[in-house]
């Protein structure tokens, strides 16, 4: 049964379009017709397009000239009848696959996510140069002036008294063996809000007055001391700065089209993500503080005080997954029933 | 001259794409898949099939277009774009002056690697039988690439600043208004400047086969753009702030740049004003955006020719190209990304819908040019860098 098929031929390099005709044998016998050019020969002599999908292929004889079918399918069905179907189109095809092969991909972006994107930026922030944490710090403390912090207000001579207990407590751990990146540093500033804490890429530690009224007691200044070191002893300023560029050429990548007109909407995704990881970090630097609590007191009751006393303050409790820290009540848990795990 | 552009009309070739959403989500899956397998290096392959899918679902006249890009080119482009990469980093951090150095070689290179990206881009594009090709020069690289943007920025910042600095003792008020108003008059001459330097070069040194494209690209009509752009962009402002005043949420947003505490009772609904602003800024940018897009691709089409037989056209409109945009970006998201693979195509066939060309493709008889063109590394470089001249 031989089977003919109309279309157009064309020269090597040339784009002139000639009407051909060709014949394919039940054998596998090709025979071009055309006033151009004409040719026999067997199937196996000539190069085929790839097969992708159901694109009509084209066929390049041997002479250098192209036939294209004016009817791909006819074509196609009848080069899929005489030459073996490669294993790549099967795959392509194989429903299964495509199914197993999508779960797959959903569950490497995720360990991606939770467990590879983590341990990268870890990994990088501490590659990278002390040099920029230093300078980080000192813009994130001119940032602070602009943002309305001021000197404190504590007596001289208080301050003094807490640098010094400061200056034990970081003895003391570097005496177990804690190592930081950054020699930390304290400071004191005043604010309208309400009590706050934070750490700076250069392992400085900020107390608000409010803080350290609120925190009188003796551990419990301690504890909140303590948590912020577990951020400057895990590096989260910097790990937090890599994580979001990772987190950023992800998004962009998979949303962007390539007019990159989309990418904005990246931020929006990057912003979900670093939540995520913000809330880890809390965990982390609370964690740490728990352990060194405990390997004193036997307790890391304080911190989780210091917490309520905190809650109370706070008017709305954002749920947690819209916030950068965890729901408080449940760090309050966490810590009352906190058990070294060695 | 009048008699080519009236034969010019006489048949319309509308492009067309016949890709399946259904039939490349296997494709697509399967290279992820390969390539999660391979740690990466089935990247290359995927990315020719891939492009082989798109180009030759592409259908112009009754012939596809075909990709010619071989995959072992792509996978030394990029492992060498990779090396390049982390030894651009690593001496980055290693010292400051490294980084500037390394910052200052990379822009001197972003004109070469341009020519290279766009000729590769050109050549690796073949449409019966005939490649596309890139013969713009390097020093024209360096001149509309390099040179005219730095210019521009310079003459951005100095008039606007300078007259600020000059008037700022005297006259504080004139100072502040010349300046955002000598600011906005040089940036969208400086843009269309800019832009048609550079559309004109890469549109003047495209190349099917012997055959030109050229396009005479008028100044004016990119700083009308860039101005009904700006315009845009002030009136959603208006609105903005119009807005703010009429839920009476000005205290939150006048707290927030003064970094004066917010009233706790007002945290949540300020929360929530924060977050609304955010969407609308984002879908300011977004309207923006695609309506500059929108504009100049179909002026520069509407001035591109190929050898003074055939004209380019494309009908985009704005509504249409949002509404892609934002269904895309949907798909995408509550897709987990898995639904990529459908706005790919989605894209693909609206690119199509609205491109066609003018002129009888028929009779003109191109050969082709008889180049090498197995060289993916700048093509390569380019891709990791993302250096995107982004003309249209």
């Amino acid at each position: 049964m031989n089977e003919t098929i109309k279309g157009h031929l064309m020269a090597p390099q040339n784009s002139t379009k000639h009407a051909a005709e060709l014949t394919l044998g039940s054998n596998g016998y090709l025979i071009l017709k055309s006033e151009a050019h004409q040719h026999q020969c067997q199937l196996e002599e000539v190069t085929l397009s790839d097969a992708i999908g159901s694109m009509p292929r084209s066929i390049t004889f041997s002479t250098g000239w192209v036939f294209i079918s004016s009817d791909g399918n006819k074509l196609n069905s009848w080069l899929n009848s005489h030459c073996k179907t490669p294993l790549l189109v099967k795959l392509e095809r194989n429903l299964l696959l495509i199914f197993l092969a999508s779960i797959i991909t959903l569950l490497t972006a995720y360990g991606l996510y939770v467990y590879g994107v983590p341990k990268a930026a870890k990994f990088i922030a501490n590659q990278l140069p002390v040099e920029l944490s230093t300078e980080l710090g000192d813009q994130g403390l001119t940032m602070l002036n602009k943002m309305g912090f001021e000197e404190s207000k504590l007596e001289l001579q208080e301050r003094q008294k807490l640098r010094q207990r400061f200056d034990l407590l970081i003895e003391k751990l570097s005496n177990q063996g804690v190592e930081f990146k950054h020699r930390p540093k304290i400071e004191f500033r005043y604010a309208d809000g309400g009590a706050n804490a934070f750490a700076l890429a250069d392992g400085t530690i900020i107390l608000t007055d409010a803080m350290v009224k609120l925190a009188n007691e003796k551990m419990e200044l301690e504890g909140v001391i303590l948590h912020e070191l577990g951020h400057v002893h895990h590096n989260h300023v910097m790990t937090n700065m890599v994580q979001t560029a990772i987190l950023s050429i992800t998004a962009a990548m998979v949303i962007g089209d390539s007019s990159g007109i989309s990418d904005t909407l990246a931020s929006i995704a990057v912003l979900g993500g670093g939540l995520t990881y913000s809330r880890i970090h809390e965990n982390e630097a609370d964690n740490f503080a728990a352990h060194q609590l405990y390997s004193r007191l036997q307790s890391a009751a304080p911190l989780a005080d210091l917490f309520e006393k905190l809650q109370e303050q706070q008017a709305v409790d954002l749920p947690s997954w819209s916030s950068t820290h965890p729901a408080l009540s449940e760090r309050v848990d966490t810590l009352r029933s906190y058990k070294p795990s060695h | 001259m009048t008699r080519t552009n009236t034969d010019l009309s006489n048949t319309q070739h509308s492009f067309n794409f016949h890709g399946n959403a259904t039939e490349f989500f296997g494709i697509w899956i399967v290279n992820i898949l390969l390539t999660i397998v391979t740690f990466g290096i089935y990247s290359a392959w995927a990315k020719v099939r891939t492009n082989n899918y798109f180009y030759g679902n592409t259908e112009l006249d009754g012939d596809r277009f075909e990709y010619l890009a071989k995959p072992m080119q792509i996978l030394i482009g990029r492992i060498i774009a990779v090396v390049a990469l982390i030894a651009w980093t690593i001496l980055s951090g290693v010292h400051p002056v490294a980084a500037i150095a390394c910052g200052a070689l990379l822009t001197l290179a972003i004109p070469y690697l341009s020519v290279r990206n766009i000729r590769f881009d050109a050549r690796i594009t073949r449409f019966r039988n005939v490649r596309f090709n890139f013969e713009g020069s390097y020093s024209g690289a360096y001149l509309n690439i390099l040179a005219k943007p730095l210019a521009a920025y310079a003459i951005i910042i100095g008039s606007s600043m300078g007259f600020s600095a000059l008037l700022m003792e005297s006259n504080p008020a004139i100072a502040v208004i010349g300046g955002i108003l000598l600011f906005t008059l040089t940036g969208v001459f400086g843009y269309a400047w800019v832009m048609t330097g550079m559309a004109s070069y890469v549109v003047n040194g495209y190349r099917y086969g012997g055959k030109q494209f050229s396009a005479e690209l008028d100044m004016g009509e990119y700083a009308k753009i860039a101005a009904l752009a700006g315009a845009l962009f002030l009136g959603s402002m208006i609105l903005g702030f119009l807005i703010i005043l009429g839920f009476g949420m000005f205290d939150t947003i006048a707290s927030l740049f003064s970094g004066e505490p917010l009233d706790p009772t007002n945290q949540a609904s300020s929360f929530f004003a924060l977050f609304i602003g955010y969407i609308y800024m984002f879908f300011i940018g977004f309207v923006i955006a695609a309506f500059i897009k929108t504009r100049i691709r179909n002026y520069l089409f509407s001035k591109t020719q190929i050898d003074d037989k055939l004209q380019l056209v494309s009908n985009m409109t704005l509504g249409g190209y949002l509404s892609l945009i934002i269904t895309n970006l949907l798909i995408v998201v509550f897709t987990f990304g898995l639904g990529r693979a459908w706005t790919d195509i989605r894209r693909a066939q609206y690119m199509a819908s609205i491109t066609q060309v003018e002129g009888d493709l028929a009779l003109m008889s191109v050969r082709d040019h008889n180049q090498e063109t197995n060289n993916a590394i700048a093509d390569e470089m380019v891709d990791a860098f993302d250096i995107n001249l982004n003309i249209i």
